[in-house]
């Protein structure tokens, strides 16, 4: 694999999102999450963590989402581990570049 | 030992206790108290020496809120010539200042012996914040000073590297204590407080670091004792977690809670738990409530020597406590602090035969509730055992894999059976513990089949694996590999001013106000070339695409909490650093 292939991993597209989706769209719906989540996720096929996750949400959280701030909180970028991301993480200090190191 | 001072008729020695502040506040709510100063101030305790312990990241902390500094006023702590020659008595304002303001309100004048931890995070603020302070408290108060903590271990392992903070802290400083410090500590108190005839530097006292013409000695290390920290005096309340707490809300719900609070202080990363922490403090009072997480170890070194583990050099004596020992002091601490909750530390939890069954059976008959997460291996461990862990408050263990290729296996000695490994992580998954696995990836000549096999064993087990930590291979000078690299087929290479360079990576790092996981590597101070193989160049090159590759296959999950969490705390934020360095020591 290489680096290109990295960078373009798509990002799966989370349930939660679909499901915080139709809790905007459809006030009703997202009434029901917040006071019978058993039976607002019935129909969904969660994870035991992305289930406690929503069940987590109260009505502040819902309340301040909209269908833009949605899409920032839930970015394909920020789920996607990139190679330049591992530089990152890596870093120690350079091997031989001193010039840089005193900026 | 009291007994000893009461006929003497001499009053208690004093000792005040600071912990230097590192980094870590700046990023997230502090969660754990210290350990390690909490385990000497115990000792000390118990020996009949009066504490008076602060940990300096409670004021650090309150400054950075307060906005009393930014993180590039913070420089000259990344400067090595400004630190050493403040500790050799030069006169630095900034310095002065700033560790006066930390010490305020601090009774330096009522101390006869001040202790400075230097932490035990390997970060570069603690280390020469210590110094700093240490120097302070010296020329304004003229106290004697000794100093500890698990960075000093790191430390003296590079002492070449580090050699004009050992030569300055040695010989400015009354005491330097590397490794356990419960008796060391100890006795260095009543020798300078002058209950007992002074050690003179020049013989060799266990633990106690010397300088002989331009060289650093170490001395061997003292030996363990199993004691429970002890936390008094400490701001608790600034280590608290904060979890889910609705004693009025309806069965389902609060059941929810307790799996939500279970899932935030063992499921998680670190990182996820930090920010959940930071997310439900803003909340405080409104449904969550502050729980101290506290730490405990109650067994200390390892039978097994795996190669590049700084466990692996030495034959150390295995120290471990009694089982009743350890349900009174997990009782009793827990009691004390008002919190079922622990983070064990122990090397592995299952390091002696019959001790799980016996655990197990005292944590039932004494009716006492408790959850923890600890290390473990993998062998051993039968489904019966995990049953009774589980049925023990364990949630989480941390089993260290390292590598799923055979060779690389082999090479380490890791002692892992491969089936082994997956049998115990299917009986753990079915159980209700969580698995996490410690990855190493750079081994020297790991080549790209030995990869595949470790990711295809974290594909193929993705299912069983809650998480996994992936390490960068550093050579530890403290471990088979480091003392005979050749042996491994690696030709270190040391850079003269490897001191400056990594103070100046640390210093970027924090000025250009990165996460807190995307911190430095400072124990990669040594590079290595492959002997017959890649440069430390190509090492370096080669290893970015595997940490990529290797994260990918990290379970989603924790991709949905991290933008769950951040949309509660109101803060888009990119991808974490999932490759952290935070992560647990390879075990
Ligand atoms: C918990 C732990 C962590 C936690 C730390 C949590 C925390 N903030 O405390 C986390 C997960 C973050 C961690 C990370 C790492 N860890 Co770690 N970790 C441990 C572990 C399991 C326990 C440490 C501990 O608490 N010990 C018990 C306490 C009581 O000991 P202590 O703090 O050292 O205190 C004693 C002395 O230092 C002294 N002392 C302490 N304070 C004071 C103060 C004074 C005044 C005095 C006189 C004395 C004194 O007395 C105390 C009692 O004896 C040890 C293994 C082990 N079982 O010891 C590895 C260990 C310390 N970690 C190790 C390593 C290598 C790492 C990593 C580099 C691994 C990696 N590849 O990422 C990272 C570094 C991350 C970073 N920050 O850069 C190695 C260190 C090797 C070494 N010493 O050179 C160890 C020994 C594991 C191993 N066998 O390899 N780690
Ligand atoms: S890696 Fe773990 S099992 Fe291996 S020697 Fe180190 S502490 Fe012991």
């Amino acid at each position: 694999m290489t680096d290109q292939d990295l960078t373009h991993i798509p990002a799966e597209r989370t349930e939660i999102k679909v499901v915080l989706e139709r809790a905007i769209a459809d006030p009703a719906f997202g009434e029901l999450l917040l006071n019978d989540p058993d039976t607002a996720l019935a129909e969904y096929e969660l994870t035991d963590v992305q289930t406690l996750l929503l069940r987590s949400l109260d009505e502040d959280d819902l309340a301040k989402l909209t269908p833009q701030n949605l899409d920032e909180y839930f970015e394909v970028g920020s789920a996607v581990y990139t190679p330049d991301d591992a530089h990152l993480v890596n870093q120690g200090y350079e091997m031989y570049d001193k010039d840089e190191l005193e900026g | 030992m009291t007994a000893e001072i009461i006929q003497s008729g001499r009053p208690a020695p004093r000792v005040l206790i600071v912990d230097a502040p590192g980094e870590h506040t700046m990023f997230t709510r502090m969660n754990l108290p210290p350990f390690g100063p909490g385990v000497v101030a115990g000792s000390m305790r118990a020996a009949g020496i009066e504490v008076d312990h602060h940990d300096l990241n409670s004021d650090f902390s309150r400054m950075w809120h307060g906005k009393e500094f930014t993180k590039t006023d913070l420089r000259p702590f990344y400067d090595e010539r400004a630190v050493i020659s403040y500790v050799r008595g030069g006169a630095n304002e900034f310095f002065d200042a700033f560790a006066a303001r930390l010490l305020a309100g601090k009774d330096i004048d009522g101390a006869d012996v001040v202790g400075v931890s230097a932490g035990g995070d390997f970060s570069w603020m603690e280390m020469h914040s210590a110094a700093v302070i240490a120097s302070h408290v010296k020329r304004h108060y003229g106290k004697p000073i000794i100093m500890g903590g698990n960075n000093l271990d790191y430390l003296m392992q590079f002492k070449d590297a580090f050699h004009s903070w050992w030569s300055a802290c040695v010989e400015e400083f009354d005491y330097l204590i590397t490794g356990p410090g419960e008796d060391t500590a100890v006795d260095a108190v009543f020798a300078l407080a002058g209950g007992r005839p002074a050690v003179p530097m020049a013989t060799t006292w266990p633990g106690v670091a010397r300088v002989r013409g331009d060289r650093v000695l170490r001395a061997p290390d003292a030996i363990h004792r199993i004691i429970p920290p002890d936390l008094d005096g400490l701001r608790l309340e600034d280590y608290a977690n904060f979890v889910r707490h609705r004693p009025e809300a309806s069965p389902r719900k609060r059941e929810t809670d307790e799996m939500w609070n279970l899932m935030q202080l063992y499921r998680f990363p670190a990182y996820l738990s930090w920010v959940a922490n930071d997310a439900n403090a803003a909340n405080a009072g409104n449904g969550f409530e502050g729980r101290l997480v506290l730490p405990y170890v109650f067994n200390y070194n390892c039978p097994y020597s795996c190669a590049f583990c700084t466990e692996s050099l030495e034959r150390t004596k295995l120290v471990h406590a009694k089982v009743d020992e350890v349900i009174e002091h997990m009782a009793g601490m827990s009691a004390k602090y008002g919190t079922p909750y622990f983070y064990l530390f122990n090397n592995y939890f299952n390091l002696i035969n019959g001790f799980v069954e016996e655990f197990a059976s005292r944590v039932v008959l004494h009716g006492v509730k408790f959850h923890w997460s600890d290390c473990a291996r993998f062998n051993g461990l039968t489904y019966e055992r995990l049953a009774l862990l589980h049925d023990s408050g364990c949630r989480k263990l941390t089993f260290g894999l390292e590598t799923a290729s055979t060779k690389m296996l082999r090479v380490i000695d890791k002692r892992v059976k491969l089936a082994e490994a997956e049998q115990v992580l299917r009986w753990c998954k079915e159980i209700g513990i969580w698995a996490d696995l410690e990855i190493i990836t750079g081994l020297p000549h790991e080549d790209e089949e030995c990869f595949d096999e470790t990711a295809g064993f974290l594909e193929r087990n993705a299912d069983t694996i809650n998480y996994f930590n992936v390490n960068r291979y550093f050579v530890a000078p403290k471990s088979l590999m480091g003392a005979k690299p050749e042996a491994y087929g690696m030709r270190l290479r040391k850079f003269p001013d490897a001191y400056q360079r990594l103070l100046d990576a640390n210093y970027r790092w924090l000025a250009n106000d990165l996460d807190h996981s995307y911190r430095p590597q400072n124990f990669r101070v040594y590079e290595f070339d492959e002997i017959d193989g890649r440069t430390a160049e190509e090492l370096a090159e080669a290893v970015s695409p595997k940490i990529a590759r290797l994260n990918a296959i990290q379970s989603n999950d924790f991709m949905d909490a991290w933008q769950v969490l951040n949309m509660r705390r109101d803060q888009p934020v990119s991808a974490p650093a999932r490759f952290t360095g935070e992560s647990l020591a390879p075990i």
